[in-house]
Parts: structure tokens; sequence; C-alpha cells
């Protein structure tokens, strides 16, 4: 007899797919899950920190304001990044590896401007050809770096996830082996290059060391976005991700269109990477690509929606600088707070998709009563 | 035959999908020992209900005996401990273990792998099954893997077996084989249900025979006092009048002509053997035939969507093994309404005006898709087809079935097309959209393009097509024109018992005004195996 | 020279093999779990934890193995809450497997840097000894005795996370081969649908194989806080690049714990090589390179050829979502 009710037992609840969507309610959702994330991070810091909210809290808007063109930047740089991955995501490819790409593009440029910069530094117009120079193979290097796992995948199907993040560490183990070339073996970090004559070094805007880069990136967002939303070339893109078969069925050739795809991203990277060199570190460690998970995670996110890209960027740049004074003010010995901060967010976001996009329903127990009669 | 032992016994079942009935008080009875055949169309219902035996959906009414005893089967599991066991048209394996391994799959079984190897030997040496135990599925050819399922289902005591179109990938010796299993294990006293379409088959195998139409119980017949006539007679039923029209109108000379097509279906097995056939312009040829045997691949390798052997003219030039794209360039106008209408054909996250970009965007020169005026034509065709949403920026996937096809169809047949291909446009639809797409097609009837029209309902195909092709397991058996034929013709047809192109002289699927002369057709042929051989 | 050369390699390999065989048993049942980073780091800190745990408790007194048991425990319990966030939000919630073990990386690097910056550390390099005791095997003379003696340096001058590593690899072995768990685990891997309609409990096993790999995953990160670094490094990158390695070994490896043995012992080798060529420091690092390539290779030949034997599990990074019936 056991065993019979237990054959008719019916399941606490039952989920499904959402076909309603509320944008008024997404919002609420996460807006809680979010608060939650900032609470939860809020209670941590006070753990390890044992000091009182409101000094910690002062430190978080100090430190994240004290300069504000610095936040600027990093909010620019991480949306940059995150605007770079945007296209091949779109159609439903993988790139892990926008790191990477970034590490040979900034790479390529501070070799140029290691290697040329005496000749660069002769005249004004070896400068600026220095400075062409350096960002064609800044493209360049970072074009090859996004289209090689982009070609195995149309061509074999080998899958991208892995080999872009390989394509990572190879190009980290190759910023450290140029490194020690430079230095001849001296040191890890060619340190920054041309620090007296600033040859290679882009030109400042409105006397701020920052406002070029940021400039570009914000011109960059606005290209991706029109590409994406108004060409012919996004369309495609879009298409693909959301169906393969479709795209094919209108006649599209989805393996040009991946390589295609990849190479603008290759480019965009390659910008990032030509403005850390030349214009924001002037050098290139293994550290320079290391915003490319936050930059897929968000991108994620936020739906690929730049505006929210942007909110959100600002939002982590904000975290990051904040969380950087605290770590300093309280002599925290790390600058980790931050990451811990950003993960629990998208955790927090991870869970709101959930119950945004499906319907939990509660089923009542009808059918145990049935059986019982 | 009254005092048998009754093994499952079904009162009224009723199940219904989204307000339309799928199951109306079905009735069924299954003996011990018997093979029990269960006939139908597609869409009468009888893989709801073999569902509802298996555990995969639950009956809204009625109720189910098995053994005598009132059962309620909430999961496949649960069909297991009542001794059901379902051999599923896809099988359901792991590709990469051995028949064994798939085999013990789920159960709990504590013996060790030397006794339950003997005792799955014991099984297959009783029924004379052959099988390799330590073969790995993906080895297997289709009537292995099918061997798998059934001693699958038995290594766990099913006393009772459904088998839906277990004959259908098979060929006529491993039917034979497959028989000689079957009537073993009902001399053993298991009962078996087995849905197949090919009468011939049913005749020869089943003791009695269930019929079902438009998802209601019609009758059971033994299988020893009937014929092949009654059976397709009942269940096709009698000729339902329909408010459809057939539009009589002059038909122009071909505008497809296919000779030698032979399709492969993804796994690799013939989806169409040696097909003929030609559309004129102004003319709808429909294409009958049971799900699965064909129609699909037949119409993805017109469009250009699937290789093909054999030769495809448009208007007297070769458009052999072009793609979707290289056939919009040289200027024919095709249109495709699949059947997989989110799958294939739209883009289900994007808007429906995206959705009507996709046919249109690279019209245009220059580098920018034109939003604007696909939006008006979006603005347009819901005006125009009463498509129910809430904006042109709309996801489809958020529509309902109906509105989904009416933008398909809608997007298709505006870019004014010569030639339609169309897979079961109304299926899921209600009657008035249905009726719509009717409309729509006899309407691009008149402006004379030629339409392949795929149908199920038998009705409808006699109605509204002006001829029909009848396809059995990708074979053509016959083109016939609607007015002088009858549905059971054309059922006898689908079920490969009445075969017109063998007692007749005439080669079906030529056209007598062909446009292509035989000398070409030939080295068409010859270029087409020279192609295929690079 | 080679002596040494192979019992670094092994006792470098040690890290990636940990972390492998977690991910081998996560990827076993269809997900891909991009968190390993983290989760290692999530290892080497609760590892940290526990041992300071220890030291609270006990005082200046070291029970070796009560010191090892804690720093396991606490290793594997703070791994497997990595893991549990990771399957709670994958399998219940059924999140995007790349983006939720991303967050999850970020979160536990995060975390194990920002907690452990601020730990007292001055206890590990005591703590180390006791994960580092290998076994005394004696100095016998001559010709067999240097054989001996290199045999022995090789294979068993490691401490007992070493021996448990590849304990385990034989263990997984079995289990995932030889016994009908496994066959259940590799049924729901390749396709999930089959396992349901079997009566299988999917969503159990996803759970249960997903948590018990990132505990042993974590492993890997305190064996190189503990054992590998000799309780001297703690907070620093390098975990998170070994994690990735080890995503790749599970490839390499093909999914395939003694396949990942094996690899592990090639992957430390080559992350020590330039160690004992006579290369200039500049040239060893580009050295550093060959893992990544090498798997890289394996890659693109596994999708090449398509031999079903050495393919992924099928349903690899897809979850499993059974319709409302």
């Amino acid at each position: 007899m056991k065993e019979k009710t237990e054959k008719l037992r019916t399941p606490l609840f039952t989920i499904s797919k959402r076909t309603d969507f509320s944008f008024k309610r997404g919002l609420l959702i996460r807006a809680i899950m979010i608060s939650a994330s900032l609470l939860v991070a809020l209670i941590i810091s006070l753990i390890i920190i044992k000091k009182p909210v409101g000094q910690i809290l002062s430190a978080l808007f100090r430190g994240a304001f004290l300069m504000p063109d610095k936040l600027l930047l990093d909010t620019c740089l991480l949306l940059g990044f995150g605007i770079a991955v945007v296209p091949a995501f779109r159609m439903k490819y993988w790139n892990m590896g926008a790191n990477g790409q970034v590490l040979v593009s900034a790479l390529s440029s501070v070799v140029l401007m290691f290697y040329l910069g005496e000749w660069g530094s002769r005249s004004g117009l070896n400068n600026v050809l220095l400075i062409l120079l350096m960002f064609a193979s800044s493209i360049i290097s970072s074009v090859i770096w996004a289209v090689i796992p982009a070609i195995f995948k149309a061509k074999f199907g080998t899958n991208e996830t892995l080999f872009t993040l390989m394509m990572n560490y190879i190009a980290i183990a190759l910023v450290s082996y140029i490194n020690f070339v430079m230095t001849k073996g001296t040191k890890e970090s060619v340190g920054i290059v041309n620090s007296l004559h600033h040859t290679g070094w882009f030109p400042t805007l409105f006397g701020n060391d920052y406002m070029f880069s940021i400039v570009i990136i914000v011109l960059m967002t606005l290209f991706v976005t029109f590409y994406m939303t108004k060409t012919k070339h996004g369309f495609e893109a879009i298409v693909c991700g959301d169906s393969i078969k479709t795209a094919k069925y209108v006649g599209m050739n989805t393996n040009k269109i991946t390589i295609r795809t990849l190479i603008l991203s290759g480019i965009l990277t390659g910008i990032i990477g030509f403005l850390y060199a030349s214009a924001i570190n002037h050098t290139v460690t293994e550290a320079t690509g290391g915003l490319g998970f936050t930059a897929v995670l968000l991108s994620w996110l936020s739906n690929f929606n730049p505006l929210v890209m942007a909110l959100v960027c600002f939002f982590l740049a904000f975290l990051t600088n904040g969380t950087s004074k605290v770590s300093s003010q309280f002599r925290l010995g790390s600058n980790d707070l931050s990451n811990v901060i950003i993960g629990l967010i998208f955790f927090s976001i991870l869970v709101s998709e959930f119950f945004i996009r499906y319907k939990i329903r509660f089923n009542k127990r009808i059918k145990r009563q049935e059986v019982s009669e | 035959m009254e005092n048998r032992e009754i093994a499952i016994q079904c009162n009224n079942i009723s199940k219904h999908f989204k307000g339309v009935y799928a199951n109306k008080n079905i009735n069924l009875t299954l003996y011990k020992g018997e093979i029990l055949s269960i006939l139908g169309e597609n869409g009468s219902g009888k893989t709801t209900l073999m569902n509802m035996l298996s555990g995969i959906y639950q009956p809204e009414e009625g109720e189910i005996y098995i053994n005598g005893e009132l059962a309620s089967i909430h999961s496949p599991k649960d069909a297991f401990t009542y001794g059901i066991g379902m051999v599923h048209q896809h099988f359901k394996l792991v590709e990469v273990f051995t028949a064994l391994e798939n085999i013990i799959l789920g159960i709990n079984d504590r013996r060790s792998v030397k006794e339950i190897t003997a005792s799955i030997k014991e099984i297959t040496s009783k029924y004379g099954f052959e099988i390799d135990l330590n073969k790995k599925i993906y080895n297997m050819s289709v009537s292995e893997k099918q061997t798998v399922e059934i001693v699958k289902v038995l290594y766990r005591n099913a006393n009772i077996l459904i088998l839906d179109e277990p004959t259908a990938v098979l060929t006529p010796q491993e039917i034979d084989k497959l028989f000689f299993v079957m009537e073993k294990m009902r001399d053993d006293g298991k009962s078996i249900i087995i849905i197949t379409h090919k009468l011939n088959e049913v005749m020869r195998i089943s003791d009695r025979i269930t019929i079902l139409r438009k998802g209601e119980y019609i009758t059971t017949l033994n299988t020893n006092e009937t014929n092949e006539k009654e059976i397709t007679e009942f269940m096709v039923g009698r000729k339902i009048d329909l408010k459809l029209e057939r539009l009589r109108i002059l038909a122009g000379p071909p505008v497809l002509e296919a000779r030698n097509l032979r399709i492969l279906k993804d796994d690799g097995t013939v989806a169409i053997e040696n097909l003929n056939f030609f559309l004129r312009g102004g003319q709808i040829l429909g294409v009958a035939g049971i799900a699965g045997c064909g129609q699909k691949e037949l119409c993805e390798a017109i469009v250009g969507l699937r290789p093909y052997e054999g030769v495809i003219t448009h208007k007297g030039e070769s458009i052999n093994g072009f793609t979707p794209q290289m056939i919009k360039d040289i200027g024919i106008r095709m249109s495709f309404i699949p059947e997989d209408r989110l799958g294939l054909g739209l883009a289900p996250d994007l808007s429906i005006t995206d959705n009507l970009l996709l046919k249109t965007y690279d019209e245009k020169k220059g580098i920018l898709v034109d939003r604007k005026s696909a939006r008006n034509d979006a603005v347009q065709l819901i005006e125009r087809y009463k498509v129910v949403t809430p904006s042109t920026e709309t996801p489809v996937k958020n529509l309902s079935g109906g509105n989904v096809q009416k933008i398909l169809v809608g997007r298709e047949i505006g870019n004014d097309p010569n030639v339609i291909i169309t897979a079961y446009p109304v299926r899921g639809l209600d009657i008035n959209s249905s009726y719509m797409i009717y409309d729509i097609l006899n309407e691009e009837k008149s402006k004379n393009t030629a339409i392949l029209f795929v149908g199920e309902d038998l009705d409808v195909l006699m109605t509204f097509c002006d001829k029909i092709m009848v396809l059995c397991h990708g074979v053509n058996m016959g083109i016939v024109h609607t007015k002088n034929t009858t549905k059971e013709e054309i059922g006898l047809m689908m079920t490969g018992s009445l075969d017109l192109t063998k007692d007749n002289k005439k080669i079906f699927g030529f056209a007598d005004d062909s446009l292509v002369t035989d000398e070409k057709w030939e080295e068409l042929l010859r270029e087409d195996q020279i192609r295929r051989k690079k | 020279m080679l002596v040494t050369f192979l019992a670094g390699a092994i006792s470098m390999g040690v890290i990636y093999l940990y972390a492998c065989l977690g991910e081998t048993i996560i990827e076993k049942v269809g997900n891909l779990n991009l968190g390993i980073p983290g989760i290692m780091c999530l290892g080497a800190l609760g590892g940290a934890i526990g041992i300071n745990l220890y030291y609270a408790i006990f005082g200046e007194v070291t029970i070796g193995i009560l010191i090892v048991f804690f720093g396991i425990l606490f290793s594997m319990v703070f791994a497997g809450l990595g893991g549990l966030i990771y399957s709670f939000l994958t399998v219940s919630l059924q999140a995007n497997q790349n983006v939720t073990g991303l967050a999850l990386t970020t979160f536990g690097v995060g975390l194990m840097k920002f907690i452990g910056s601020n730990m007292n550390v001055s206890r590990f390099p005591q703590a180390s000894l006791s994960f580092k005791n290998g076994i005394n095997f004696g100095n016998p003379e001559g010709f067999l005795g240097t054989i001996y003696k290199g045999f022995c340096e090789i294979f068993l001058s490691h401490g007992i996370l070493v021996y448990l590593s590849f304990a385990l690899a034989v263990i997984i072995f079995i289990v995932v081969y030889k016994t009908r768990t496994g066959l259940y685990i590799r049924a729901i891997g390749e396709s999930p649908q089959t396992a349901d309609s079997q009566g299988i409990d999917v969503r159990g096993y996803k759970y249960i194989c997903i948590i018990v790999g990132s505990g042993i995953a974590g492993l890997g990160g305190l064996y190189y806080v503990f054992d590998r670094s000799g309780g001297t490094t703690f907070v620093e990158a390098a975990i998170e690049a070994f994690g990735w390695m080890s995503v790749a070994l599970v490839i390499f490896s093909m999914w395939k714990p003694f396949r990942g043995a094996l690899g592990s012992i090639l992957f430390g080798g080559l992350y020590i090589l330039p160690q004992f060529l006579p290369i200039s420091n500049t040239q060893l690092k580009i050295f550093a390179i060959l893992p990544y390539v090498v798997t890289v290779i394996v890659l693109i030949f596994t999708s090449i050829f398509d031999r079903k034997d050495s393919q992924p599990p099928k349903s690899l990074g897809i979850n499993y979502f059974r319709e409302e019936r």
C-alpha cells in the first residue's frame, strides 16, 4: 500500500516558461535581488572590517568620487570590453577571449613603442607615423586572435568557449615572454615605455590623459549599437544567434557571418588594446586584459542593451574604486572586496532572471484525496 | 473471445490540448496474448492515447484498468510497474553506451553483470532476437536499435508492449523478423499494441484492429472478419463537405519539374526514392501521405536546404544543387512555408518587423536595414490578416500559433512568389485562420503561381487541390486528379495497398509538355552524377 | 636530474589533477563549470580557515593527521558550497552555465583574496609540514640502491594529498565506468531525457555530482597552498590560472580519469620543464604556452575527427528542463 501512495504523489510545484513579460515586474525583481546581494556584501564587510557602517559607507563614496576622471575611465573601459563582446554574443558565439585579444593588441603596440621609440622621437611626423603603425598592428593582432577560433568553429565546429579561454592564456604567456625579451631577462615587466619623451603616446584632450580614450570608447559604443540595430551585418548576426536554421532558410552564409562578426570583435578589442598601450598605461602586463570575464557577464546580464550596460559599468566602476578606498583606509591588504560584491550581484541577477522567465505554480493536492476515497 | 482475460481496459478516456480534444471518450480493450493494431490518420489521437498508457500524459477524464485494477500512471516508471513498456518511434537510447548498458539503465538490479547478461540472453533466445550486447548503439543499424528497445522493455518485465510505428524504418526482411518475434511474444501470453499505417501489415500481424478518427473512437474489428477496403472506409470516414472551393482555372506550362529525386533524412535513411513530379503555374499539387514519409525532406530539397540526387528544373533551367541564396539570385521567387514555423522560417526572439525584414533586408542597396518600410509592411500584414499582437515589435515567440503562421504566410506571400512550397500550413490553427490561409493560397493560384501543398486532412486535399501525389514511405504511389478519385483510393495508396505506378504504363510525374527535352534530361542527370561524385 | 624532474612533475601535476577530476565528474552529468578557478580558491580558503581553526582549538600541539583532516574537511566544505551555489543556479534555476561559472570564479577568487589577505597566515608553513610528510625510504647503496632511491623519490617522496589524488583518480574511474551509479551519471550527461524516462533522478544526481566534484576540485587549491608552496604563498593569482589549466586538462584527458592523471603529470612537467633546461630566463617564459597550445590542438583534433568515444558528454553546457506534462 505504501508503494501505491508514493506512486500517486504529485510534485509540490511545477515550473513552466513564462510567456508574459512585464517590464515593471522584471525591474522590481531585479531591484530586490540586487539590494539583497548588496546587503549580504555589507554584512560580510562588517564582519571582516569590524567598523561602523557609516564609516565604511562614507569611505566607499569618498573613494569612488575621489578622482572622477578615473571613475569615468574605468566605467568606459568596462563598457568598451562589454561592447566588444556583444556582436559575437548576439550570435551565441561564446567568445571568452576578449582578455587575450586586448592583451595581444596592447602587446604589439608596446613592442613597437619600445623598439621604435627612439626613431619616433626624432620628429613629430615620425611620432604620428609610429602611432598609426601601433594602431594598425594592434588591430591586426587582435583580429588574428579573435578569428583563429572562429575559423575552426565555422569549419569543424570546434568548441569556441574552451578554445578562446586557452587563447587568453597563450596571450598571457606571450606577454610575460615579450616583457622578458624587452628587459633582456631582467624584469617581469617593461614598465612605462618612453616615459621621458612620450613617443607613441596618444595626445591628451582638454588637458586630461584619459579624455581621448573615453571619447573613443563612447564612439565605439555608439558604433556597435548602430551596427547591431541598423545595419544588415548586425541583423544577420542576430538572426544567426536566434535560429541558425532560419538564417540558412533565408539564404545567409552562416560561416561567413561568424568570421565577419569575430573580425569586428577583434577590431574593437584591438582599439581597446591600443588605448591601453598608447593612452592609458603605456605598458602591458598580464593584468591589462583583466576585465574580459566581467565584460562577458555584464553584457550577457544586461541583455546587450548598451544603456543598461553603461549603467551597470558605472555601478561596477563605482564599487571597484570605492572598495579600493575602503581597503586602503581600513588596511585590508587586498582590493578584492569589489570582486566579492560583483560576484554576489551577478548571482543575484541570475536568480532574478529565473523568476522573470519562469512561472512557479504550486499544485493543489487533489490527487491524493481521490486516492484516499 | 469475451471470456479472455483483459490486460488493459480504457473507459471513456478524454484529453484535450488548448481547447481541442485530442482524445474524446476513447474506449479500448486489450486482451492478454493478442496483437492489437491501432489505426487512424494523422491527428486521430493514437499517440496521445499511447502516451497516456505509458505515463507521459494523464487523462483528464475516464479510467484505465490494468489487469482488472484501476490504475493511475504518472510517469514512465509507473507504467513499468504496471508492466507496460513503450517503444517510441524516436528511440530513447544513449548513443555511446552498449546495448547492455542501455538495457539496465535505471533499474536497481543488484545482480552481477554475468547474471544480468544471462537473464537478458534468456529473453533474447526465448523470442529469437539477435543482439550483440556489447555493441555500442552508434554502431548499430536502425533495426538493431529497435531490438535493443524491445529487449529493454522486456527486461523490465513488461507484459504489455506498445510499439509506435515500428516498421516505418525497417526493410521488408527486418519487418519479417520483427513480426516473427511479435508472434512469439504473443504466444507467450504478452499483449502487444502496434501502431502502423501499412494496411497489409495490419492484416498480417494483428488479431484485432481499433480505429480512431479525429480523436474519437470509431470501432474495433476482428482482423479475420474484415478487409482492407472496410478498414479504409472506417479510417477516412464519410466525405465531409467543406466550405472550401477548388478554383477552376486553366493551368499553365510546368514551372518546376523534378526527376529521379533521391533524398536522405538526417539520420542517413532514405526519405524519398526515385521521385518524379512537376508543378504547373496556377495549379495546386497536393501531397498526401502518412506523417514522416518524406514530405519534409522533399520540401527542404526543393528550396535548396537539403542535398539531393536527381534533377530539379525551373522553367526549363536546371537549379540543381542551388542554395536558397542562388535560387533567389537568378530571380526565382520561391516561397517556403515549413511545418516547424518557429524552428525554421522565423526567428522566435525577433520582433514581427524583424521577421518580415528577414526576407527583404538585402534587397535594398547599402549597408543599412530598412526597418521603416518593414514596419509599414508589418502594420499592413497585421491589418490584412487580422493578427492579434500588442505591437509590431513583439517577439513572434510570444504570439499564438495561428498568429505566428499568419505572419509566416503573409511574409512568404508578400514578395509575390511564382512558386510556393508549403507543408501543413493550417496545422494547429483554428477554423477561421485556416480558411484565411486557404483563401490566400487560392488567390495566389489565380495569379498563376505554382503551389505544392503538403497536407494531412484528406478532405481538404480532395476539395482544395487540383492533383494529389500520394507518397508511401518516400515512394510515389501515383499522382491523381482530385476530380477523378475517391478518398478511399487515396487512403489505400497512402497505406501502400494500392500502387498506381505499377499497373499503369504511363510514367507518373513526367509532364507531356515538359520544357526540357528527353536528351537534355539525360544530360542533366549525367551532370548531376558527375557533380555528386565531386 | 630526471628523477627530480619527474618527482616535480607529479607534485606540480597534482594541483591540476584534483581540479580535473572534480570537473570531470561535473562535466559527466552535463555541466560545464567555468567556476573551477573560483572553486579552487574557495578550497584553498576553506583549508586555511580549517587550519587556523585547528590551531585555535588545539593550540601548539601538532597532530599531523588532524591538521590534514581539518584542512581537507574545510576545504571540501567551502568548495562544495561553491558547487552548491553553481548547481542551485544552473540545475534548479536554469541559469546559463557559462555565465554562472564565470560569476562563481569572480566571487571565489575575490573572496579568497579578500578574506585571505586579512587572515593570520603565520602558522601555515608549520602546518604545511604535516601535509608534505613523505615516506621515509631508507638509504640503500649500490646500483640497485640508486634505482630504488630514484623510484622512491619519484613516487614515494610526496605528501599525503598526492597519493590521495591518484587514489581518487582510480576511485572515480571505477565509480564512473564500472558501477551502476556511474552508468546513470554518464547517461545523464549524454541524454538527460533518456535518463529521465528511465526513472533516474536527473536533478538529484546533478546536484550530488556537482557538489562532490567541486569539493574534490577545491582540494587542488588546498594542495597548492599547503603542500606545493609550503604554506608560504596563499593569496595569489596563480590558483586562478591553474584552474583554467585544469579545465583545459579535462578536454585533454577526453573526460577519462586515467588520462587526466597522466595528463596532469604532463602538464606539470611542461610547467616545471624550463627550470630543468639549459635556457635563459627569457626563453623559459615562452614554454609557458605549451600546455595551452597542446590543449588547443587536442580540442581541434577531437572536433575534426568525430570519434564517438572521445567526444564531450552530449548535453554538456545545456541545462535540462522537463516541460510541464
